[in-house]
């Protein structure tokens, strides 16, 4: 057993245990070498003990104490909790471009029951993820944000790359109708440039991190229509750019000329409202995030409608 | 209809000119100041908001001292009027300098206002007015025949009170909404020139959808020959004429 190993192992368990619980590092450490390297315990049966000694002489209840094996493996679609530590196995689905050097990596993992973001930390110095490939994630706490579910890694995260395959669940859904709505926020938008912070600023300023500069974003809150049901959509910055046919840095040119940011969203109105849409994309509360769109030229089949209409 | 702080958004109803413009009666479902007010279609249904598409074939300003734009906005049976002022600026400016004739859709709110002679008018006050193209406008056809044949289906339903609404309150016979629709897509697949194949024609029937560019009345032609044809008797009809 390495020097080394037991350092991280304390290091786990430090990190793990609870603040109410007085445990230096070294002590963790050095209890940890007493058990191994003395009484040639196990490192995850001493680890046990360890944990076990320091909470036997406080009042934490164990459960409030993650380890490996202690946590349960759970699907995605179990993750409705945030601050539990839980373990997952999972396919990277997708990998986005982190926006701040404090995140090492961000995406999305998804296994049989649907998908979930992730974030990994910079300082947690873990492995890099490879997208398509599937892990056993260990100890990853799971945190919320206006409904959504997420997870973190983190530095006590385990990551095991697993020779097999997901399939991905599809969480999406689709919705067909025509643009009715775009809703104010929509166009020309700044955004929070704090890490991990993607809030819409209201007259420069962000609800969590007050005044900033902001970056610029395109976005459409819209509402679909088909006279049966009504949903309400998200397109992001792609989506946007697609279906309004501009890009951001036109977008900000425009604003630009005409002193004023609502130039953008009157020209988007104009190009997208009013046609038919088939939108698809996963469901954050009451909004459809546009992941794929196409714009509907087809009829319903006046033929068969004919049909209906002469039979009542 | 609100739940807490965020009330449902209305649903935009899918109605022919010809159902819509006799849509005069007019109700709210609480006496909250601001319950939304509800058109009631003939075929029983609630309306707060309709989606028209249609040929804008004419606009004009009647306003005396403000601008007060009017648009005739053309479908295969009928023709819906709506009005744009000063609080409807997008809508208005888009009349003002639009050239018609050219397709558009409209997302509004339905009006009703009486006449000096006691007749009840409907017209739309636009929330969105946009230029689109011809697939949008064919699409809007079958989709609007899809969901009035939905309504009409569910019409005799003893659980549907706004069908007992419209009995109530109208002395329409829904049948004539059934010929509206089958107009109005005998006109769309006679465009795509797929023949109609259907027995139905065999009387040498031929549906006259013609419109003129002022869309002020439409000859409806019944199908003498359609099977299960209850309304037979109903025959020609004018759209409610909403010149005044």
């Amino acid at each position: 057993m390495s020097n080394s190993d037991i350092q991280q192992e304390a290091q786990d368990i430090h990190d793990q245990l609870p603040e109410s619980v007085d445990a230096s590092l070294d002590d963790i450490e050095e209890r940890l070498t007493t058990l191994v390297d003395d009484y040639r315990v196990p490192l995850d049966e001493a680890r046990r003990s360890v944990v076990s000694t320091y909470l036997s002489d406080s009042d934490v209840d164990r459960d409030e104490v993650s380890s490996e094996d202690g946590n349960q493996q759970v699907d995605l679609d179990e993750i409705t909790e945030a601050e539990q530590w839980v373990d997952i196995t999972a396919k990277v689905a997708d990998l986005w471009e982190p926006r701040s050097d404090s995140i090492a990596q961000v995406g999305l993992l998804g296994d049989e029951t649907g998908t979930i973001k992730f974030t990994k930390w910079a300082k947690s110095d873990l492995e890099t993820l490879t997208e398509g490939q599937v892990y056993r994630l260990g100890n990853v706490v799971t945190d919320e944000y206006q409904g959504q579910y997420s997870v973190k890694l983190n530095r006590t995260t385990t990551i095991e790359a697993l020779d097999r395959d997901i399939e991905v669940g599809d969480d999406t859904t689709d919705a067909e109708g025509a643009l009715v709505d775009i809703q104010s926020g929509s166009g020309l938008i700044k955004r929070c440039p704090e890490a991990d912070c993607t809030r819409v600023l209201q007259n420069g300023r962000c609800s969590e991190h007050g005044e900033g500069e902001g970056e610029f974003d395109l976005r459409i809150k819209g509402v679909i229509d088909n006279g049966d049901t009504v949903q309400e959509v998200i397109f992001d910055k792609e989506a946007t750019e697609q279906v309004a046919d501009i890009t951001l840095s036109q977008a900000q040119e425009m604003a630009m000329d005409a002193l004023d940011t609502s130039v953008v969203a009157d020209e988007i109105r104009e190009v997208t409202l009013g046609h038919y849409y088939r939108v698809q994309g996963p469901e954050l509360g009451r909004y459809l995030l546009v992941n794929e769109f196409e714009q509907l030229a087809e009829m319903y089949d006046p033929e068969q409608l004919l049909i209906t209409a002469r039979s009542i | 209809m609100s739940q807490g702080q965020a009330p449902m958004r209305e649903l935009a109803q899918r109605a022919f000119a010809g159902e819509f413009n006799d849509a005069g009666y007019t109700f709210r479902e609480s006496d909250d100041d601001r319950a939304p007010v509800y058109a009631l279609l003939p075929t029983g249904a609630k309306a707060n908001r309709v989606f028209v598409v249609g040929t804008l074939t004419e606009t004009d300003d009647v306003g005396s001292d403000d601008e007060y734009w009017q648009g005739r906005i053309v479908g295969p049976t009928g023709t819906f009027f709506t009005y744009a002022g000063q609080y409807q600026p997008e809508a208005a400016a888009m009349l003002r300098e639009v050239d018609p004739p050219v397709f558009v859709a409209l997302v509004g709110k339905p009006r009703t206002y009486e006449t000096d002679d006691g007749d009840t008018n409907v017209s739309l006050r636009p929330e969105h007015l946009t230029v689109v193209d011809a697939d949008t406008r064919n699409r809007w056809v079958t989709e609007t025949a899809k969901r009035t044949l939905e309504r009409l289906e569910r019409f005799e339903d003893d659980t549907n009170e706004y069908a007992a609404m419209a009995r109530e309150e109208y002395d329409t016979d829904p049948d004539q909404y059934r010929q509206t629709v089958i107009q109005a897509l005998e006109e769309l697949t006679d465009d795509a020139e797929t023949a109609p194949t259907s027995q139905d024609q065999a009387g040498g029937v031929t549906p006259s959808t013609a419109e003129d560019a002022s869309g002020s009345t439409t000859e409806v032609s019944t199908d003498e020959d359609s099977p299960s044809q209850s309304g037979g008797d109903i025959g020609d009809f004018d759209t409610t004429d909403l010149d005044s």
